[in-house]
């Protein structure tokens, strides 16, 4: 709804908000890149790829809606369709997604990647409309410049029984500058409503040969029908991974070529790999889950070596040992070994007699001290003197920075590298050419023991780490034939342990003090916590408004200072519900878990858990002389065998004191989809312990 | 409505910092000063140098540099410095900015620079800065040196020079010193030890608490074209201008048009004809370039293209009334404020366009860009809003009718067959008034997924299966003024409506995941409750057979100045009956109050966390 006129008026409170974040296509650029520039003239591979896709329709004939593969060929049917039958919720479907990807020249003979994408979407209801907007956002650095030429795009809509054909002008395509080596193209399909189909055509060619975009067969949006084929000439090697789902079906041929340069020519075999199916269902974002786009049906390419004839070969990654020696040569092995910026106070800080673990952490705060961390996760590092020059740097450059010093104390020290869980899983078994976002410190002391710290972030600390960074598969970077695969998911203990311990009056009014203890990630987490509500004191305004107690004399311990370890206190006071002779006490000041977070009955994609924990809470209530319980709630172990997590209550008296022990344990991080209804159950079940009500009678007799 | 319960929901998630308990600010501010130099009607130069001690990490944000330019303000030149202790750290210039395309729709001229110093605290960031303003003057540069909460501002000043003779208007909680010169008029205001403010929940409008100057040309150019905003008056005959020559539409499509209502019986069902038609041919899509920005693309444009921004979308629905014979007026409006600033006319004040169709008893407002509302719909962005009609006699300043105080109040009945292992199946309806209908509108289009969170993100339990049974509403009537109705009835299934215990069940007294929060700080900031509240619940629970009441919870009566708590629980003939009301009214109340908030917010979370207790009856109890 905005409009211009605001932009004027700078309207306190209502600063627009940076842009989100984009998703950039990698930039590692192979260690090997040399190209000769000949006069060939462009395989024209993007007629017979159509000409072949047109052909090949007849065998996928099981789609909910028949369509022709052909541009501007939108069937009668296509235009009158008023729902899409196997998801009749759906706002629009995509009717057919045919694109094709080739490794080929172009017209001045340079290697590229050519891409033809061809979608037909049918808007099925109002709030699809914008389904008919596209934004591409390419590249623009000088010699890898993107090209996205051929926009066609076409509207059919039913008007008086006819169809009508609408195309998009040409004064309705922008092309805008979006940040630094990135330009945006967007375009809009002209006269869309619910009913239209929208049918687009572009070409896109990328002289980032090596690094295919991936493919997404799902969508947002139901698929009725999709095809894609990857051409890929035999002086060209690739990996490949397909990920998702659905059932997609693939088939491999090999035609030959021939590729003309003025009287001479190299006649050779192409691959054309096919995939394709239909019906796929619309995928949502879930609670519980760090990337989605990894459940997504695609298939993701990239190049393992170059070798045309006539040209000097170019070998990019084929395996992951071909992969470490690419990072080993990177900048992160040779920051790491740059000279200690502190030696003086690194050497003080070696010379004590202090636990290893604590100089690490001396060193570590002692960077930190330094320079500060601009809250970005980063995998190559700046050299030392330029972060120690701007006062701060990514959390690779602090990474770095720590690495040396720790070097310089005696040390040693190995990069992991990680791929953040919202990147989706690293697979060992299917290598990836640029597979890492980040990395993390590995620090072995004399005795062997091997720890693991990121310098970036507030509340870190020895072995705990992000949650993002909790990964099966980390790759600890060593000499080419040494590194090897680290679990990053059980470093140490995580647990969070609260007791209560209180009196209740005769007007039935509890006091007493809580102590919670947090180690671990969940001492992350509670640190989080408190920062986000802004300050100590606006923290316990929270959790008084929560439990519904007056709080006092609280105490954080370990809480400004990275540590393993902190601790909460108060004192508080609650009310209970007062019957007459009877009093009804909830055994617990806090829910620690909410019925709601599973709350839809359904789910598609795997439940993802930040970390694996421990939760303990105990409770002794002592009663007055003549008070007696009335009735206990019983006491109960459940249990989530897919997660091996289990809950367990017990209830019980010890002389006056009530004594209530809650024990949450949660070892997997991990379930499938087909667990879920499982997860909701055992949700529900555990989210009722905090319903318990303890009956006590005021009066013995 | 909304907005406020909005407000007590989002205090849990954002906990707003309330004044620091040891009164030192998280930032500095020591200087902050522009200067505007007006060359002429389209260009001039704003200088601006910013200097700021960033203390603790709450004054974080104070340090970032943000700035949005477009075609007619470029950032002409930037430089920094960061210190600490009295050491530079770090010098700054324009590659150290992070820039990127803060684009609003399809196309934008809108750039945003950023930069967010990353230095371990205390450290001082001074930003020394030009923008180049061309093509056009409309507005001056907005001073308000002070955004964020907690920060000081120790010397502020603002300088605006420009030819003798210029008119400037302004709006300002400062008194300006006028000096004219030979050629030049300087306006100038300054303050100094301005303490900060403390944000708190429930504040009263931001512009009572900071220094501020919106200034602007009372004559000024803009893409070349010439204008005035010495009233609104002028300012809407410059809009008007602009819009020439757009509202044409070819006559064949005029006369589909007339074919199309001649069967209508008044204007008010061709009306009705032509934003259905409106509905099925166009979508918002936003193009922001240059005056494209403030002027409406052609009517024949958005009827080619099937797409416009608000501008657009109410200049061709001006358009298409016009050819059956209606006449309507274009409105701009600002969304965000009921008011505008007092005696300033400016176009930086307005967000929004909409249309306005003078009817005999009253005025039909119509939401040109989602015309799935109910035609008439007076909503959020503009019931109670001023706004300015842009009429061939120029712009006229009127307010739209917005909803008393009595239309304020929602409610919903629900009726819980409670089975004796807790589980329940329930019936709700859901009475909803003014704005509240607005997610419900066109319910049954709505995902199944968006559909259930509707109907059930107000409860703290799990809900299963919940399916719409009934809907009601008044839509028809929107036309005549009416406030909005609507009636939403649904089943849904609760698993774990109460918890069994033995011969025991207990029953929470209220399901809703409404919490009232309080802040033990002292308040600083008079209460403002900018729109009443009310809120009603009723719940009927068949207590299953075998089943009597243990324990019903004292009714509770809260009575005061700010608002109303009443919580009534009965047990007879098989069931319980609650009855609750939560009302809080509008008005402005002295910061003494807050206690008698706190205390009726915390009465509100005791009252709402007790439970109702039923027992198995004994053997042979009936």
């Amino acid at each position: 709804m905005l409009c211009k006129y605001h932009i004027y008026f700078i309207h306190l409170g209502n600063m627009r908000p940076a842009r989100d974040k984009i998703n950039f296509r990698s930039r590692f650029l192979p260690y090997t890149m040399t190209i000769q520039s000949n006069t060939m003239r462009t395989i024209s591979f993007l007629s017979a790829a159509i000409a072949f896709l047109a052909a090949a329709s007849a065998a996928l004939s099981a789609q909910p809606v028949k369509v022709n593969m052909k541009f501007d060929k939108v069937s009668r049917a296509e235009v009158e369709m008023q729902e899409y039958e196997p998801d009749t919720t759906a706002a629009a479907v995509v009717l057919l997604d045919a694109g094709n990807t080739a490794i080929t020249f172009d017209a001045e003979g340079r290697i590229c990647l050519q891409t033809r994408h061809h979608e037909r979407i049918k808007i099925l209801k109002e709030e699809g409309v914008s389904y008919g907007d596209y934004e591409l956002v390419y590249y623009t650095k000088l010699g890898l410049n993107d090209k996205i030429t051929g926009v066609k795009v076409i509207t059919y809509n039913l008007n008086g029984g006819e169809i009508v054909r609408t195309r998009m002008s040409k004064n309705y395509i922008f092309d805008e500058e979006l940040a630094e080596n990135y330009r945006k193209l967007s375009f809009s399909a002209q006269d869309v409503r619910a009913g239209s189909v929208i049918e687009v055509e572009y070409d896109i060619t990328s002289y980032m040969f090596w690094d295919f975009d991936k493919k997404y067969f799902q969508r947002s949006i139901p698929v009725n029908l999709f095809e894609y084929e990857v051409r890929i000439p035999e002086f060209a090697g690739v990996n490949k991974r397909v990920s998702g789902y659905n059932r997609i079906n693939y088939t491999s041929e090999k035609v030959n070529e021939r590729y003309t340069v003025g009287s001479r020519y190299i006649d050779f075999t192409t691959t054309i790999e096919r995939y394709s199916g239909h019906t796929l269902p619309a995928m949502k974002k879930e609670p519980y889950s760090y990337s989605f786009q990894q459940y997504l049906s695609a298939v993701d390419y990239d190049m393992s070596n170059l070798d045309i004839p006539g040209r000097l070969p170019q070998h990019f990654s084929i395996n992951w040992e071909d992969i470490d020696k690419n990072y080993y040569e990177s900048s992160i092995i040779s920051r790491m070994n740059e000279k200690c910026l502190f030696p003086e106070e690194v050497k003080a800080i070696a010379g004590t007699e202090d636990a290893d673990q604590d100089k690490i952490m001396e060193i570590r705060n002692l960077v930190r001290s330094r320079i500060s961390w601009d809250g970005k996760y980063k995998l190559f590092p700046k050299r030392g003197s330029q972060t120690y020059k701007e006062k701060s740097g990514s959390n690779a450059d602090l990474n770095a920075i720590i690495a040396s010093c720790l070097r310089a104390a005696g040390y040693n020290v190995e990069p992991v590298l990680i791929k953040m869980r919202s990147s989706g899983v690293l697979i060992p078994g299917l290598p990836e050419l640029n597979p890492y976002n980040t990395y993390i410190l590995r620090i072995d002391n004399a005795s062997g023991k091997a720890h693991y710290l990121d310098g970036g972030s507030s509340d870190q600390y020895l072995n705990i780490l992000p949650p993002e960074f909790l990964v099966s598969n980390a790759r600890l970077l060593r000499e080419p034939g040494r590194c090897q695969w680290i679990d990053l998911t059980n470093l140490g203990k995580n647990m969070a342990a609260y007791i209560i311990n209180a009196k209740l009056d005769e007007s039935g009014v509890m006091t007493g003090e809580m102590n919670a203890k947090y180690i671990g990630e969940d001492c992350r987490t509670f640190k989080k916590d408190v920062r986000k509500a802004g300050s100590q004191a606006e923290f316990v305004t929270e959790l008084e408004n929560i439990c519904a107690i007056n709080a006092e004399e609280y105490k954080f311990v370990n809480f400004d200072k990275p540590s393993k370890e902190c601790t909460f206190s108060c004192k508080f006071e609650k009310e209970t519900d007062n019957a007459g002779n009877l009093l009804y006490i909830s055994p617990f000041l806090h829910n620690f878990h909410s019925v709601t977070d599973f709350s839809s009955p359904t789910r598609t994609c795997p439940v993802e858990f930040p970390y694996r924990g421990v939760l303990t809470y105990i409770m002794n209530l002592e009663l007055p002389e003549s008070f007696k319980v009335e009735q206990f709630p019983e006491s109960n172990t459940i249990s989530l065998p897919c997660m091996k997590t289990a809950c367990k209550v017990i209830y019980g008296m010890n002389g006056n004191k009530v004594q209530v022990s809650f024990n949450f344990i949660m070892s997997e991080m991990l379930a499938v989809a087909d667990d879920y209804q499982q997860i909701r159950d055992f949700w529900q079940l555990l989210c009722g312990i905090y319903d318990d009500m303890i009956v006590i009678s005021k009066n013995k007799d | 409505m909304r907005r406020f319960l909005a407000i007590l929901s989002a205090i849990a998630a954002s906990f707003i910092p309330v004044l620091a308990q040891t009164g030192i600010p998280d930032a500095i501010i020591e200087n902050y000063d522009i200067s505007f130099d007006m060359n002429s009607q389209e260009s001039g130069t704003c200088s601006i140098t910013v200097r700021t001690l960033i203390t603790k990490s709450g004054g974080a944000r104070a340090g970032n540099f943000v700035l949005y330019t477009d075609s007619f303000h470029e950032l002409a030149s930037f430089s920094g410095e960061i210190s600490a202790a009295g050491k530079t750290i770090r010098k700054l210039n324009m590659q150290d900015l992070t820039k990127v395309s803060a684009s609003s729709g399809l196309a934008d001229d809108t750039f945003l620079y950023t930069y967010t110093p990353a230095v371990a605290m205390p450290y001082t960031i001074e930003y020394r800065y030009k923008i180049a303003y061309r093509k056009g003057i409309a507005s001056f540069p907005t001073f308000i040196p002070v955004r964020r909460p907690e920060t000081m501002l120790r010397s502020g000043s603002y300088r605006i020079s420009a030819p003798a003779g210029t008119e400037i208007r302004y709006s300002s909680n400062m008194v300006p010193e006028t000096v004219t010169s030979g050629k030049k008029t300087t306006w100038s205001w300054s303050i100094k030890d301005y303490k900060g403010f403390s944000d708190e929940a429930l504040m009263p409008d931001i512009r009572e608490l900071v220094p501020y100057v919106y200034a602007c040309p009372a004559n000024f150019s803009l893409g070349g074209k010439k204008g005035s905003q010495s009233s609104w008056e002028e300012l809407g005959a410059w809009l008007y201008g602009l819009q020439k020559d757009t509202k044409t539409l070819p006559e064949p499509f005029r006369a589909s048009l007339q074919e199309m209502t001649a069967g209508a019986q008044s204007d008010l069902e061709k009306i009705r004809i032509i934003y259905g038609h409106l509905r099925k041919t166009t979508r918002y899509v936003s193009i922001q370039l240059g005056l494209g920005g403030l002027r409406p693309s052609p009517a024949g444009d958005v009827l080619k293209t099937g797409f416009g921004d608000c501008k657009a979308l109410s200049n061709y629905m001006q358009a298409m009334l016009d050819a059956v014979g209606i006449k309507s007026e274009y409105l701009i409006v600002q969304t965000d404020e009921k008011d505008l600033l007092p005696n300033y006319a400016s176009l930086g004040q307005m967000n929004h366009a909409m249309l306005c169709v003078p009817m005999a008893s009253d005025s039909l407002w119509i939401e040109c860009t989602n015309p799935s509302y109910p035609l008439g719909y007076r909503h959020s962005g503009i019931a109670g809003h001023e706004i300015v009609l842009v009429t061939p006699e120029g712009g006229k300043k009127v307010r739209a009718k917005g909803y008393s105080d009595s239309h304020a109040a929602s409610s919903e009945s629900m009726t819980v067959r409670l089975e004796e292992n807790g589980s329940a199946q329930c019936e709700v309806t859901r009475k909803l008034l003014a704005e509240d209908i607005e997610p419900y509108i066109e319910f049954e289009s709505l995902k199944p997924d968006l559909r259930r969170k509707r109907l059930t993100s107000r409860y703290k339990c799990l809900c299963d299966n919940a399916v719409l049974t009934g809907t009601s509403d008044n839509f028809s009537e929107l036309t005549g003024g009416a406030t909005p109705q609507m009636n939403v009835s649904f089943q849904m299934d609760v698993p774990g409506y109460a918890k069994v215990s033995g011969d025991r069940m207990f029953i929470p007294l209220s399901h809703s995941s409404l919490k009232i929060f309080h802040d033990k700080a002292e308040r600083v900031n008079p209460i403002c409750i900018d729109e009443s509240l009310s809120i009603i619940d009723t719940v009927r629970i068949v207590i299953p057979d075998g089943f009597e009441a243990e324990h019903i919870p004292e009714n509770v009566s809260i009575r005061s100045e700010l608002g109303a708590f009443v919580s009534n629980v009965s047990s007879a003939d098989g069931m319980i009956l609650i009855e609750q009301s939560l009302v809080f009214n509008k008005g402005r109340y002295p910061k003494e109050t807050y206690q008698e908030y706190r205390s009726f917010a915390k009465s509100v979370s005791k009252t709402n966390d007790k439970k109702i207790v039923l027992v198995r009856k004994a053997a042979g109890n009936p």
